[in-house]
């Protein structure tokens, strides 16, 4: 991270707001710079470090550009470090992104400096680890492969990442800030799987918790539990709910999608706060909690963090918008959500995971299902199979069972019936539906 | 982009770690992306990008990798030493060991950019203005009683890639890719669809083609009615049907069922390998059933040499019905009892690479010739016609399935699935049309109904495949409509409830 693309970028940008270029003044600009070092490491196979999983170490520096010119064009670009030692032309770079401008008569968005929130998404603890050596990987690494169940198919991936953003503007904001990353995920024969995904190192008792889980639940899936029947209830883990939210959700709210006609709901919709839920679910972006992957600072475009309700009790509130879409809405910019972890669900009498279990007599838990990205985002019918399903009597788990599901996102969320239960081990809910499920 | 002098730069960086194995990968890409919605420009994008990555080996067959969004010789050095660094402190820990990458020959060749129309051949102005003639000519399609909105991309890539090994390879080749995407979003009161159509190719031809012959647009409004009849559909009841499925759901099968269970490095856990061995041999379906891999010129998913700098071979992966070959890299393919074809393949520089499918394609021997027809609507009938002229339309249901939306598959069940954008059915006189159901199957039983094929060959059918990750361009189709004959273990539909 020794060099300064972006010093250099910004005097030629500061320049062509008083020279014009192919007889065109800069307006405005932006400068969004991402740096980071990543270290990677994974297990296929059994097998730690492999050909295909080595210990991977990446570096990266670029920087995006946005540009608004006198005559009201906009153009958008990627720079990053000249090749081969070479020096930019900065000059030249601008033609040719001048030459590249568009007419948008939404392109006025470059914000004033505003007040950041306090959001911790920085933990020093990963910039040692990826400095000196990256023990920790190693031995997490270890971990997974000494403990693995006896028999299982295991795969494992470790990423940290230690990162340096800056935002620069032509209106004064001038913001560099550190974040960091951390995740790790396994799989025993590509049927039970856990993660953990957040910005700071995972704990020792968080790392216990998911891993007996993941083994307990192996243990189950061993075993060929009776087939599913009328009255059984499906429950969708977090992880299902989280790719739910990405299929569904992201595409649906976003605030492009809506005026352009592409989404199940028209500003109209939100403008009257239409009721679209049942009353108890509520959605939310909040970018402010502690270290969560999903939480930022600010966006690549300048917005500071902030809270955003999506839909509240049943009723939408607000899209999501970037500040293009927030202009062309007549509103603020909202948060964005950057994937579906940033999206919440919650139900106004949500239970805990544990307790909700222990009262279902009959039940199957769906942990995976193939095809979910094939599926209608606008129509929300979904019809998919279940590789791994969990059959659940008398509140417990007893095996497997192969199922396919069908059913409604939509009617899902507008069904009384749905409930959360809620684990601090996730991010999601498990989602106890209405949906049908049949025997394959 | 200075191709010369990156390959200089490679070759210089093989030549100075001579104590260790280096492979290293250089990628310059260039592109342009313009998107339109709803006749205004939503955006244009630019950029430039390159970068290495290097996985070095140990003599004993440790590997670390190390990349940057970088090509100069200072930072080349400081990517080696660290990818040398992590190989050594691998091996210490006991990782697994591969000294496959020694038994190699040396490879040098120099492939040029086949590519018609120079990557600037137009500017990004004349560009945009292409691409609003071409977008503006959807406004001229309308449906009664339902809206349609439409978006339209159009993304231009120049790929160069150089690989080099400490062995003396050295390979570099041009990946020119075009594509123009209509995507329509029909609504019909609460009820909406949407659906997309392509044209690819290697350059800036696509947009002249489509100036010239208008093909996609035609395809858009074919496409559009089409969606707006399934829009107001009812769901197939969940069942085992005859079929037929379209090209581009060819090659999602042969892609989901097929491609990823072939694949060197998933044998362990493959359904079509046997204590990690493919199953060659292994008959799978009928006789004169095929399926191939391989890159060709000016497709989508090109690529000549693999991302370690071996020859891409094309593979007989099912001939006449029977297992013949996977889909091996220099690392697997030996310990899964494939030959190495050189199918490595890489997102980019900063990925490590696995074995993957370039243009997969599903064909039979028999082939039913199907009349020239003027659209969708018209090819149904004649199909129709021409099954029952044959003796092999079904009575009550036989469905032909359309328009491929993407598919999933879990290697270790051989369950795999996919979907598409509706279905209608032709035993049916008035070709009722049906809402799309999720086609399910199990990979050592779906080659078993394959019969023949109808109509014309296409293997144009692109999509992005995302295995580890990893997202890659990647293509293929069938040798016309693929009919299968109804088959217990392949499910399309929605809930056995609704029935």
């Amino acid at each position: 991270m020794k060099d300064n693309l972006h010093h250099e970028l910004i005097q030629a940008l500061k320049k062509a707001q008083d020279d014009s270029v192919l007889g065109y003044r800069l307006e405005d600009w932006r400068v969004t710079v991402s740096r980071a070092q990543i270290i990677t490491l994974g297990i296929k196979n059994n097998a730690g470090g492999s050909v295909y999983t080595p210990p991977a170490f990446k570096n990266s520096e670029h920087a995006d550009v946005y540009l608004v010119w006198q005559d009201g064009k906009c153009s958008k670009a990627k720079v990053q470090k000249p090749f081969a030692g070479a020096k930019y032309d900065w000059n030249r770079e601008l033609k040719f992104w001048r030459m590249a401008a568009f007419e948008d008569p939404y392109s006025k968005t470059i914000p004033y400096p505003a007040k950041l929130p306090e959001v911790r998404i920085a933990s020093d603890e990963i910039k040692t680890m990826i400095e000196s050596g990256n023990r920790f990987i190693f031995d997490q690494q270890g971990k997974i492969l000494s403990n693995r169940p006896q028999g299982a198919q295991t795969g494992a991936n470790i990423m940290a990442l230690w990162g340096r953003n800056s935002v620069f503007t032509s209106t004064g904001i001038n913001v560099t800030y550190n974040e960091s990353r951390y995740a790790v995920s396994w799989s025993f024969d590509s049927q039970i799987a856990r993660g953990y995904a957040k910005r700071r190192m995972i704990t020792e008792s968080e790392w216990q918790e998911l891993w007996d889980e993941s083994i307990s639940r192996y243990e189950v899936i061993k075993n060929q539990a009776e087939p599913v029947h009328k009255k059984t209830v499906v429950i969708l883990a977090p992880s299902v709910v989280e790719q739910m939210a990405e299929q569904y959700i992201l595409s649906n709210f976003n605030g492009e999608n809506i005026v352009q006609g592409q989404s199940k709901f028209t500003q109209e919709d939100f403008i009257q706060n239409k009721k679209v839920f049942h009353e108890g679910i509520s959605m939310e972006i909040d970018p402010l909690r502690p270290y969560q992957w999903t939480s930022y600072l600010l966006t690549s475009e300048g917005i500071p963090a902030l809270y955003t309700a999506l839909v509240l009790n049943g009723v939408l509130c607000s899209p999501i918008l970037n500040a293009k879409y927030g202009l062309r809405w007549g509103i603020l910019p909202t948060a964005i959500p950057y994937g579906a972890a940033g999206i919440r669900m919650r139900q106004n009498n949500q239970i805990p995971w544990t307790d909700m279990l222990k009262g279902i007599d009959d039940g199957i838990l769906v942990l995976s299902v193939l095809g979910l990205h094939t599926q209608n985002p606008v129509s929300g019918s979904f019809s998919l199979a279940v590789p791994s399903g969990l059959r659940i009597k008398n509140g417990h788990f007893v095996g497997k069972a192969d199922i396919r599901i069908n059913g409604s996102y939509w009617d899902i969320l507008n069904s009384p019936d749905t409930a959360c239960g809620i684990s601090e081990l996730d991010n999601c809910p498990y989602l106890l539906t209405p949906c049908l499920c049949e025997n394959l | 982009m200075n191709s010369e002098r990156i390959r200089q730069i490679v070759k210089d960086l093989t030549r100075k770690y001579p104590e260790d194995y280096l492979i290293v990968r250089a990628q310059a890409r260039r592109e342009i992306n313009i998107k339109l919605n709803n006749g205004k420009i939503e955006s244009v994008s630019t950029g430039n990008e390159s970068g290495m990555g290097i996985q070095a080996f140990t003599v004993n067959g440790a590997s670390g990798f190390s990349s940057a969004n970088s090509i100069e010789e200072g930072t080349a050095g400081e990517l080696a030493e660290k990818a040398i660094a992590l190989a050594v402190e691998n091996e210490r820990i006991g990782c697994e060991l591969n000294t496959q990458i020694f038994s190699l020959l040396p490879n040098q060749d120099e492939i040029p950019n086949y590519a018609k129309y120079d990557f600037d051949r137009f500017s990004p102005e004349e560009l945009q203005e292409k691409m609003m003639q071409i977008h503006r000519q959807l406004e001229e399609i309308h449906l009664e009683n339902a809206s349609i909105a439409w978006q339209t991309s159009y993304r231009q890539v120049e790929d160069f890639w150089c690989i080099g090994r400490t062995d003396g390879t050295l390979v570099s080749f041009f990946i020119p890719r075009a594509v123009l995407i209509h995507q329509g979003t029909v609504r019909q009161g609460d009820l909406g669809q949407s659906f997309s159509i392509h044209r690819s190719g290697m350059d800036v031809g696509i947009l002249l083609e489509e100036e010239e012959d208008r093909g996609l647009q035609k395809l858009a409004e074919d496409k559009a009615i089409f969606i707006q009849k399934v829009c107001t559909s009812d769901q197939i009841s969940l069942g085992s049907y005859p079929l037929l499925i379209d090209y581009g759901l060819a090659k999602g099968l042969a892609h989901e069922a097929f491609g990823h269970a072939v694949e060197s490095d998933l044998a362990e856990e493959s359904v079509l390998s046997q204590h990690g061995k493919l199953r060659k041999g292994l008959e799978i379906s009928g006789c004169g059933v095929n399926i191939t891999d391989g890159s060709y010129p000016g497709d989508w998913a090109y690529q000549p040499y693999s991302a370690n700098g071996q020859k891409r071979e094309t593979v007989v992966i099912v001939q006449d019905g029977i297992l013949k070959q996977g889909l091996g890299d220099v690392f697997s393919a030996e310990k899964a009892g494939m030959e190495m074809t050189g199918a490595c393949r890489a997102e980019y520089y900063g990925s490590v690479p696995l074995p993957r499918m370039t243009n997969i394609r599903l064909m039979t021997d028999t082939r039913i010739p199907l009349p020239k027809s003027k659209g969708l609507e018209d090819e149904l009938r004649n199909m129709r016609t021409v099954l029952k002229s044959q003796g092999l339309l079904q009575k009550d249901y036989h469905f032909v399935l359309i328009g491929y939306r993407g598919g999933q598959v879990n290697i270790k069940t051989g369950d795999f699935v996919f979907q598409c954008d509706g279905a209608v059915n032709i035993a049916d006189p008035t070709l009722k049309t049906y809402k799309p159901g999720i086609f399910s199957g199990k990979i050592l039983s779906v080659l078993q109904s394959v019969r023949s094929s109808i109509g014309d060959e296409r293997y144009d059918a692109i999509g992005t495949c995302g295995k580890a990750g990893q997202l890659v361009p990647s293509s293929g189709g069938g040798s016309g409509y693929i009919l299968l004959e109804k088959n217990e273990g392949i499910r399309l539909g929605g809930s056995e409830n609704e029935r």
